[in-house]
């Protein structure tokens, strides 16, 4: 059974369009991962792929707010849906990913940097549901994710800096 | 060798983006471009029957390529000489770029489809139908020596690459023999699975109106890539080909090396007059990437009666894999057996090492390249000795290390020790752990019901290149380059010859110069992987580029100076030899003015094209390596009813010398600690049995360390000691992937012996839980 | 994609029930699919199917409500979902835990209770935790005791095609424990034990021990006859078994983990104020 890619999704589906930084994108037309859509047609490089089998979060972005593996969602998951990946959140001003991000910038805790957006993910993702996670908790936040080059030390420091500039900023809580 | 931009032909803003490096080469996408995807062989050995070509029948696919359809071309040079102990040189089999009638790994490159999309290629190279006959392989080194292993080559005797030696066997035989007491073990380094985040890549092109070959890939050195490619392999001029590297996420060692499919896509763009990429995926990165490690070793060390060190024996077999990689057999022998005996006394040292053939992807420089290694049989024979003779451990190395009355000191490598805190460096690191605590600390653990350890491992490092250059050529010293150029605005571009990878280099350079010539280093921009802006790079490896790189620039800026001079003695009418520099300025007795603008003056007295007076571009030797030194110290806790090995504590002490960056350098030392406790513990490559099939390949079952998994560690400095060369540092990169596996494997060992004994020197890498836990069911087992 | 450039996949994503039974029922070769953290890196990885159907859209099947037959959970209901619902971690607190570390964040965010029975049923810690409850599963045509969900044979569980599970529901234990050995973060547990007591007596789950999860009658005994020590009582309970060898571990070694994990469920029980 085949149809033109556009006319089978407008049949099927919402159509409604999926916003990715704020941009507004048409939907996927093909069966690809959200990754394969996010890398290609909706041109965001910071997204990246550092495994095949869903093992090593490289791919992770913000929908509607949840951190997700990219590679394990389906494009045509996301319509009508808010998509965030590190360019995004440079440019927004939620007080999470602006402290996070802040600490990157002074800490300076990655190396060669392939993973940093996924970390950065991770990170404001986790402050998104706890508001002063312990180092521990930090790390834990952090299964998933794979670093060959830091040992995860600086990282889990810069989320520590982050989460104590949001502690003293915002007295009624973050978020 | 001329180096000629292409002013006049229009550059492609993809490779214009390339070459500004800002983005990883999987993010370039040249418009219109071609696409490569690989088949690769199921089997770890096989004769290749037939392939299938009709795939390239299929709309979108332009070709499919075998051994067959490739131009004429030489193969992948192993660039390495070594001499057997008989004499006779190493064997050399081919490193072909597609499989001539035989595959000897999983994973070996067979055919190379191209077509219009990279999904179309991945499809199509899954159709091609290659007709096999499987034959018996062996991964094992040990195994692959044994006169009924199957044979990776026709003509290479019991798999040996080679069978080199070093030092006075019939000394240390003598030793050995009568010596009070000798330690005999054997130790597993296990293999190692490199992975960097980035996967490689590569994007072949070549100029439509010019014929300028370009590759676009990662590399830890662009100009070595260039001339292994063009002039060893393709026959081309190297000043045909540019190579462009762009940011690179992570290496350790794995991209220095050139492989089958950098040249592939190349020929292909060639053939196709497209440019013709491919984006490796993690599954060909675990089949057909360099790998790390993978020796066994036989150590013999003998003391007398008061525990110093009278000699050391080390038996290696090191596992080459199937190919020779470009630097393979020189890890294991002159590039890690220099430090085999570490900063300690030893009598006498001999070593073998027999390089050995496996139906395995090739092994070759991992993090230490070799050092690691010997590291790791060093400090691990010393904990053995410690516990056989019942001295403290600490105790025992303090013993026999190199103490400051006894420098300089040649130790029995060969390596010159001019400076070194190695005693220092213990003390402090004993002092940081807080050693003498430890009792408490493990029976408090004990009422935890947990099996405590510490552990310690010292190393010494020797970087510059020096080995490598020396191998290459009787006397070779390694070489740099840096070029300075002014531009506009105060503005200066350095281009080097080194490769970051995420040491952090550019910032490191950038400091360097502005100090050197009083700038402001924000001005300036460093720039690598370019051999369309550098005529001569040597790159990155060994934890050399600070030390290479700041010779090269130190240099570039004294001839800087030196044309600044000249510049002003004809623009003042003085003579040259009253012009003085100092503090960024120029005088000639009361006249003075600032280098900087000094530089633009000089930009406004010329036109076109024309250098600036000032920009210079050298190439110089690197004369004096580095011998980087330090403690690790760490513990352990273990629940035995798991064997589950947890790292609690880990603190370091390290001899840098003067550091450009501590940030940058404590970065290194963590990311190699934390590569050396993932061997240490959790990376377990396993190879099947009889198949050769690779058991963990991905990171599903291949297990890098994860945040929970890694302690928090305290990295110091000892600081009092300088490296000889102007800017006083030592290369410290690696340093931590030497030290970290004995130091834990060592604190394993002192949690075990309590309930084991002398059977916890047994434990080898990876102590993975279950490794442990059966190591701990031999206590009530008959010995 | 599958085939050649150009065929698109057609992706439904349906919002009730009805329409994805209707839809899997109407195109042909179309599947469902879950939170995809199985299925989708799989699928790009060898091919896509020509038709699928979401579910993701289903309100109606991320539902979790307790009653009678105790608690009631979507079979659409994300992992994070179960491991922050107030009514798990009131009810069975031992699942709301097991929830909240299977996998990573990520993953949990997506992954569904059901997709995971799907797909990975035959590791990990949520196959134990349904043997060890006496859990029953609801698809669109029957009920399927937990038991007879993980069979000997293993492979894939055999749905009709179009039948989908709807919900799981929990009997209400009187006191539950979870107890796992991960030896990697972030992947399935190497061996799994889950225990609890109820009106109905014992019932223990044991996953990653055998090549299938399987509800452990032995260990239901042992644990009935009170002394938790270690003995040939206790050697004896997994003496049927198969125990599974691979590159992680050896089945001597999961075998003794099983024992180990098995004791510490039975002390957890009988606890004063259980799990």
């Amino acid at each position: 059974m085949k149809a033109t890619a556009l006319s089978s999704c407008h049949a099927i589906s919402s159509g409604a369009p999926c916003r990715v930084n704020a941009v507004v994108h048409p939907p996927s037309s093909g069966a690809e991962t959200l990754l394969e859509w996010l890398r290609g047609s909706a041109g965001c490089t910071d997204v990246r792929q550092a495994c095949d089998t869903g093992h090593c979060g490289a791919c992770a972005v913000l929908v509607d707010g949840r951190a997700v593996k990219s590679c394990s969602v389906l494009a045509g998951e996301v319509e009508g849906r808010e998509v965030l990946t590190l360019a995004g959140l440079e440019s927004a001003s939620r007080p999470a990913a602006r402290a996070v991000l802040d600490a990157v910038a002074t800490m300076r805790p990655f190396q060669c940097g392939y993973c940093q957006p996924a970390f950065v993910i991770a990170a404001i993702d986790l402050l998104g549901s706890e508001a002063a996670p312990s180092e521990c908790a930090v790390r834990e936040a952090f299964t998933g994710l794979l670093c060959r080059c830091t040992g995860y030390q600086s990282i889990v420091g810069a989320v520590l800096l982050a989460t104590r500039t949001l502690q003293a900023s915002t007295p009624g809580g973050i978020e | 060798m001329k180096v000629h931009c292409d002013a006049e032909a229009a550059t492609p803003v993809w490779l214009k983006a390339a070459r500004e490096a800002r983005t990883f080469t999987e993010d370039i996408h040249p418009e219109g471009c071609l696409h490569a995807a690989f088949v690769r062989s199921p089997h770890a050995h096989a004769e290749i029957v037939s392939i299938d070509c009709s795939t390239r029948n299929l709309p979108g696919v332009v070709t499919v390529w075998s051994a067959a359809d490739l131009p004429t071309h030489r193969p992948i040079p192993c660039i390495v000489p070594l001499r057997n102990g008989d004499g006779s040189d190493r064997a050399d089999p081919p490193r072909t770029l597609l499989a001539i009638n035989r595959v000897r790994h999983q994973g070996e490159a067979v055919a190379m489809v191209v077509a219009r999309t990279a999904a179309l290629a991945r499809l199509a190279a899954r159709e091609v139908v290659v007709a096999y006959r499987a034959l018996p392989a062996v991964s094992d080194a040990g195994q692959a020596v044994m006169a009924q292993a199957p044979a990776v080559w026709d003509g290479i005797a019991g798999n040996l690459c080679f069978d080199w030696e070093t030092g006075d066997e019939a000394e240390v035989e003598a030793a050995l023999a009568a010596a009070a007491t000798v330690v005999d073990i054997r130790l597993v380094n296990n293999r190692v699975v490199v992975a960097p985040l980035e996967t490689r890549s590569a994007i072949g092109w070549v100029h439509p109106s010019n014929g300028r070959r370009v590759l676009v890939t990662a590399t830890q050195g662009v100009h070595w890539t260039r001339d292994v490619i063009a002039g060893d392999v393709l026959g081309w001029d190297p000043a045909t080909l540019e190579v462009v590297t762009p940011r690179v996420g992570g290496s350790f060692g794995s991209k220095i090396f050139v492989y089958p499919e950098q040249v592939l896509v190349l020929l292909a763009a060639e053939r196709f007059s497209t440019a013709v990429r491919w984006v490796g995926s993690r599954k060909e990165a675990f089949l057909s990437d360099t790998q790390g490690r993978d020796q066994r070793t036989r150590v013999r060390l003998a003391l007398d009666a008061d525990g110093h060190f009278l000699a050391l024996r080390a038996d290696t077999d090191a596992n080459l894999g199937a190919f020779l990689s470009n630097y393979a057999p020189f890890n294991p022998t002159t590039c890690g057996v220099p430090v085999l005996a570490g900063a300690y006394r030893i009598g006498c040292l001999y070593a073998r090492v027999r390089g050995v053939f496996t139906h395995t992807p090739p092994v070759d420089s991992y993090r230490g390249a070799g050092r690691p290694e010997a590291n790791y049989v060093l400090e691990r024979v010393i904990d053995a000795a410690a516990l056989k003779l019942c001295i403290d451990k600490a105790e025992l190395r303090r013993r026999n290390l190199v103490r400051a009355q006894d420098l300089p000191y040649t130790t029995a490598t060969g390596v010159h020790l001019g400076t070194g805190l190695f005693s220092d460096n213990l003390e402090r690191a004993l002092h940081a752990i807080d050693y003498t605590g430890f009792t408490e600390r493990r029976r408090l653990s004990e009422a935890r019901h947990r099996l405590r350890g510490i552990g310690l491992a010292n190393f010494l490092e020797a970087n510059g290149g020096m080995a490598l250059a020396r191998i290459m050529e009787p006397g070779g010293l390694p070489l740099e380059s840096a070029r300075i150029e002014f531009g506009r605005g105060g503005r200066l571009r350095v281009d080097i010859g080194t490769q970051s990878s995420g040491q952090g280099h550019r910032a490191s350079y950038a400091q360097v110069l502005a100090a050197h010539l009083s700038w402001d280093a924000h001005a300036i921009s460093v720039h690598q992987g370019r051999t369309d802006r550098l005529a001569h790079g040597t790159g990155t490896g060994g934890s050399k580029s600070l030390l290479s790189g700041s010779t090269a620039l130190l240099e570039a800026a004294d001839a800087v100076v030196a044309k600044a001079r000249a510049w002003v003695a004809r623009a003042w009418g003085v003579p040259l030899d009253g012009v003085v520099w100092q503090g960024g300025e120029l005088s000639a007795g009361p006249r003075r003015a600032s280098l900087q603008s000094l530089s633009d003056q000089a930009a406004e007295s010329v036109t076109g094209d024309v250098p600036h007076p000032f920009s210079v571009e050298i190439c110089t030797p690197v004369r004096a390596g580095t011998y980087g030194n330090g403690c690790h110290a760490c513990e352990v806790e273990v629940d035995p009813r798991t064997g589950v090995t947890s790292v609690i504590r880990y603190v370091c002490v390290n001899d840098f010398g003067e550091m450009i960056s501590q940030h940058n350098v404590e970065a290194q030392v963590r990311g190699g600690v934390a590569q050396g406790i993932g061997q240490a513990l959790f990376e377990d490559c396993r190879f099947e049995p009889g198949s050769g099939l690779l058991q963990t390949a991905d990171f599903g079952s291949y297990h890098l360390p994860q945040a929970t998994q890694l302690p928090p560690m305290e990295v110091l400095f000892n600081r009092g000691s300088r490296g000889s060369n102007r800017l006083g540092i030592k290369g410290c990169g690696e340093s931590g992937a030497s030290a970290a596996p004995p130091a834990v494997i060592n604190a394993l060992q002192d949690a075990l012996v309590g309930v084991i004994g002398e059977r916890a020197i047994g434990i080898q890498m990876p102590a993975t839980p279950p490794t442990v836990w059966s190591l701990l069911q031999s206590q009530s087992a008959p010995s | 994609m599958t085939g050649l450039e150009g065929s698109p996949v057609l992706l439904y994503r349906p919002l009730t029930l009805a329409d994805a039974q209707a839809r899997l029922r109407d195109v042909s070769d179309a599947v469902p699919l879950a939170g995809g953290q199985h299925l989708v890196p799989r699928w790009r990885d060898t091919a896509m199917p020509p038709a699928i159907v979401s579910l993701g859209s289903i309100a109606a099947l991320r539902r979790i409500t307790v009653d009678d037959n105790g608690l009631s959970i979507g079979s659409g209901t994300s992992l994070q979902d179960v491991a922050t619902s107030a009514l798990v971690q009131h009810r069975l607190p031992a699942l709301a835990g097991l929830a909240a570390r299977m996998g990573d964040r990520l993953m949990r965010n997506r992954a569904t209770i059901g997709g995971a029975l799907c797909t990975t049923h035959e590791a990990g810690c949520l196959p134990a935790a349904l043997l060890g409850t006496g859990a029953l599963l609801h698809t669109t045509a029957r009920e399927i005791p937990a038991s007879d969900w993980f069979c000997a044979t293993g492979g894939a569980p055999s749905l009709a095609p179009g039948e989908l599970i709807t919900r799981i529901t929990l009997p209400q234990p009187v006191a539950a424990s979870h107890q796992c050995l991960r030896l990697t973060p972030g992947r399935f547990a190497l061996v799994t034990v889950f225990a609890s007591k109820g009106t109905r007596g014992l019932n223990v789950g044991v996953s990653g021990l055998q090549a299938w999860p399987f509800r452990a009658l032995a260990a239901e005994s042992w644990l009935a006859q009170g002394d938790l020590g270690a003995g040939p009582a206790l050697d004896r309970v997994f003496a049927d078994c198969s125990p599974r060898s691979d590159v992680q571990a050896s089945g001597q070694y999961r075998l003794a983990q099983a024992q180990a994990l098995l004791q510490a469920a039975g002390l957890a029980l009988s606890a004063p104020t259980g799990a």
